[in-house]
């Protein structure tokens, strides 16, 4: 395999099978879409047609949304936050910020260290942060998003069944958004708080995410090395 | 300082940009389509 693709192929290969199930996705959902469609007696769309409407739109930004909250919140947490033998953590008495040689920041940055970490000031902030305000971001921008295209289908709905169509606000404020934004948010922290507890005793011998097989349960990764 | 030290190398700036463009463009798309009537 070319060094190119050898050292960047965990994230060609998941932007691969990302690339692949989100036209799965859209496959399915184009068939379930006219599968109803023609349940309530309606004409069949066309895929072009299906892919860019609010009903593939809503349920792709209400998987993304819950993502990048879970992130978001585990890179959060993880300042501050501690679980001894796990590897998804820093070792109990390390909570926080961490100091400024720690971060190789200002004057502790090395010759190749990036430009920003070298200076003070609103660029050392922004660069100090920029992790955690672009996963923010990106799950703001799809919860909005979810918001928008849910709240078309939703009036679609109405539409259907003779009802009022409802504003945005109220769409936000309803159940089924709700539903929808909570049923993908409690998945997300199930599986990072069982990942956290889990990896103190399990081991997947050559995982970055795991510690190395023989380090004792109590001790994290990093306090092993 | 040659030019390798001062910058990130080509491949993984194009792994960070092929993300973030595929995102960003995911996200503008995704808010763009039902608020034209989709």
């Amino acid at each position: 395999m070319p060094r190119v693709l050898r050292e960047n192929a965990l994230s060609l290969i998941f932007f691969l099978l990302f690339a692949l199930t989100l036209v799965g996705q859209s496959l399915a959902g184009y068939a379930d879409n006219n599968e109803e469609l023609a349940r309530h007696g309606m004409a069949a769309i066309g895929y072009g047609d299906f892919v860019t409407s609010s009903d593939f739109i809503v349920d792709v930004a209400e998987n993304w949304q819950s993502e990048f909250l879970q992130f978001f919140l585990f890179i959060l947490g993880t300042i501050w936050l501690v679980q001894r033998g796990s590897p998804e953590s820093k070792k109990p008495g390390d909570e926080g910020v961490g100091s400024d040689e720690d971060q190789l920041i200002g004057e502790h940055a090395r010759a190749e260290s990036p430009t920003w970490a070298k200076v003070r000031g609103f660029r050392l902030w922004l660069f100090s942060n920029s992790l955690l305000l672009v996963m923010g971001a990106i799950f703001l921008a799809s919860w909005f998003a979810q918001s928008l295209a849910g709240h078309t289908v939703a009036n679609e709905e109405n539409a259907m069944h003779g009802m009022p169509a409802q504003s945005w606000l109220e769409y936000v404020a309803s159940p089924e958004f709700w539903n929808r934004t909570l049923q993908n948010w409690q998945s997300e922290l199930l599986a990072v708080g069982a990942m956290v507890a889990f990896s103190i005793f399990l081991r997947q011998r050559g995982s970055s995410e795991s510690k190395p097989v023989g380090t004792p349960h109590a001790e994290s990764a990093v306090e092993s090395e | 300082m040659d030019q390798r030290r001062r910058h990130a190398p080509a491949d993984l700036r194009a792994v960070f940009w092929l993300w973030m463009l595929v995102i960003g463009c995911g996200l503008v798309t995704m808010i763009t389509l039902p608020l034209v009537g989709r």
